[in-house]
Formats: structure tokens, C-alpha cells, sequence
């Protein structure tokens, strides 16, 4: 009569291969939870990983150093900037007649 | 000769001005210069502004060797102290902010159901030899994408990431690096996912 052997159930510390998609136990052999992590036993042969039988999405993880600029117009001008063709010229005739500044720069021009 | 009476008078004494925080800029300072700084600080300026406290502003200089990997270098190279390098790298996320005294047991580590650090092989493939001589420059991981187990229950939101030299989760595990990610939040059948090259570690 065929023997068959029960895998032997797993308890400890878990790390995580990313090239064959199942977890290790301590002495780094591959091991499983078919009861969604309530417990672990160690995987037989040809037994699909972790990530094929609960993947449903994937997140990504990136450095904040990689993070999109987050206020473009503070790097080029924007499209809806009246700007965006260059710089306007807005003439401030009260600004021209009365700000002390302009009268200076009138005075040292006269000099 | 007469003496003459001088009457009692008070010279203040000075007052130490003495900087307690880091420099920090501010926005007028800023503004001064903005022109002069290129895209890459325009960038990390911008962040700093938005933070909204003290520890934020300090811990967007977001990513550093820590103190194990630093000494281990710095024995190395200055008395010639043997650092072997580790065999494996193990990558862990966490939920609150970590700094250079990352270990193994560095609280608010992701617990998420099935969570477990990436076990990544330290060698050329996966951590190639980086770029620069002013700038040295060596981003990881080399090879491929890598993925962290699939959450089979509860969520973490996790803001940082840390390589350490061991596993066991415990002190005795060492901090080697850290850095701070873009907050992700982890749930039940999500698998956080580590894209090739995506960090970069810059020694100048």
C-alpha cells in the first residue's frame, strides 16, 4: 500500500523570497498557509506560491525621492498661466505717478 | 590726587545666541534664492514647506545608512576592522517613522496577515555596482521587480522602508538602511511590490 506523508506544519519566523513567490521558514525552506496565514506548513513539491493563490492587486511601493513634483508651476509655467508666452507687460499708471521709487529713479535721471 | 567716584552702573551681560533645531529655511529665504536652485531642490523644498511639523521637516532628509552600516564602514575603512558584508539583505516596511537606529524590533514594522520581510540575496545581481565618482550613486533592486508576500487579512499603511542584516526580529537584527515611502496602504489582497531600480542610494 501507498504511503502518503503529511506535510509538517510550520511555526516561527517568516521571510519572504520574491523569486519563487513563497515564504521561507527559518532554515529557509518554502513554506505555506492555506488557511490565509492562520498557520504554516511547509510546501510540497510543485504546490503553487503565496502571490498565486492570494494576489488579487498590486501596490507599489517607491521613495518619496521618486514622488512627482508636486506643484508643477513651481518648475515651468503652466498652461493657463497668461504668462505662458512670456512676460506680460501690465503698466501701473498710479504706480508710475505716485510710489515713492519711480519718482527717485525720475529725480536721479534728471541729475 | 583726588579719587573720583564713579557711580554703580550695569553693562548687560552678552547672551549666547545658540541654535537648538537645524537650520531650517524659510519661505521669504527661500523665495530669495529660488532661482538658483536647480530642479532636484526645488523639489525637496517644495515637500519641506507642506510638512506640517518639526520631525517631518527633520525626517525628510528621508533615507540614510544607519548606524550599523555607517560604523561598519567607517571601522573598515579607518583601523581595517573586517566587514564581510551580509549574505541576505532583508527588506522590511513600516508604518511610522524609522531613522538611523533601525533593528530588527524597531516597533510599527507592517503586520498585516502573511506579512514577511524580502529575503534578497546580496550579490551583484540584484544590488549591481552603482555610478560616479564625485557622486556615487547605486540603485537596487538591480535585477527585477520585487514583490512582498499578499496581505491575506487586516492592512497596514506603511511610510518606510528598511534593509537590515537579519531576520529574526529581534535587536539583533541590524539596521543597514532606510528611507521613506510614498504612504501606501496595504489590504487584504494587495501585494506591495518593490519596482526594479526604484531605490537609489546616493554617497558623496
Amino acid at each position: 500500500m501507498a504511503k502518503t506523508t503529511t506535510p509538517k506544519n510550520y511555526v516561527g519566523r517568516l521571510a519572504f523570497d520574491p523569486d519563487s513567490g513563497f515564504h521561507l521558514s527559518e532554515d529557509g525552506k518554502p513554506v505555506i498557509t492555506e488557511d490565509k496565514g492562520k498557520s504554516w506548513r511547509y510546501a510540497a513539491e510543485g504546490e503553487p506560491n503565496h502571490l498565486s493563490r492570494y494576489q488579487r492587486r498590486v501596490v507599489v511601493i517607491d521613495t518619496t525621492a521618486n514622488a512627482e513634483d508636486p506643484e508643477p508651476h513651481h518648475f515651468e509655467v503652466q498652461p493657463d498661466d497668461p504668462h505662458v508666452d512670456g512676460v506680460l507687460v501690465d503698466p501701473d499708471v498710479e504706480a508710475e505717478t505716485i510710489t515713492a521709487h519711480t519718482e527717485a529713479w525720475k529725480d536721479s535721471a534728471d541729475e | 590726587m583726588s579719587e573720583i567716584a564713579l557711580p554703580d552702573f550695569w553693562l548687560p551681560e552678552p547672551k549666547q545666541i545658540v541654535r537648538v533645531s537645524p537650520w531650517m529655511p524659510t519661505r521669504h529665504g527661500i523665495e530669495a534664492v529660488w532661482d538658483e536652485l536647480d530642479r532636484a531642490s526645488r523639489k525637496v523644498v517644495d515637500r519641506f514647506f507642506k510638512l506640517p511639523g518639526l520631525r517631518e521637516r527633520i525626517m525628510l532628509m528621508a533615507g540614510s545608512d544607519a548606524n550599523y552600516l555607517s560604523t561598519a564602514l567607517g571601522k573598515l575603512a579607518f583601523g581595517k576592522t573586517a566587514y564581510a558584508g551580509e549574505t541576505t539583505i532583508y527588506v522590511g516596511l513600516w508604518t511610522a517613522a524609522i531613522d538611523d537606529t533601525l533593528l530588527g524590533n524597531t516597533a510599527n514594522e507592517a503586520n498585516y496577515t502573511s506579512y514577511a520581510r524580502l529575503a534578497l540575496t546580496n550579490n551583484t545581481t540584484i544590488f549591481a555596482a552603482g555610478t560616479g565618482t564625485t557622486t556615487y550613486v547605486n540603485t537596487w533592486p538591480s535585477d527585477a521587480t520585487k514583490s512582498w508576500p499578499t496581505s491575506t487579512g487586516g492592512s497596514s499603511t506603511v511610510t518606510y522602508m528598511g534593509a537590515l542584516n537579519g531576520n529574526a526580529g529581534t535587536s539583533a537584527d541590524k539596521g543597514m538602511v532606510w528611507a521613506s515611502v510614498t504612504s501606501t496602504a496595504i489590504a487584504n489582497g494587495d501585494t506591495p511590490q518593490l519596482a526594479q531600480n526604484a531605490v537609489s542610494q546616493t554617497r558623496d
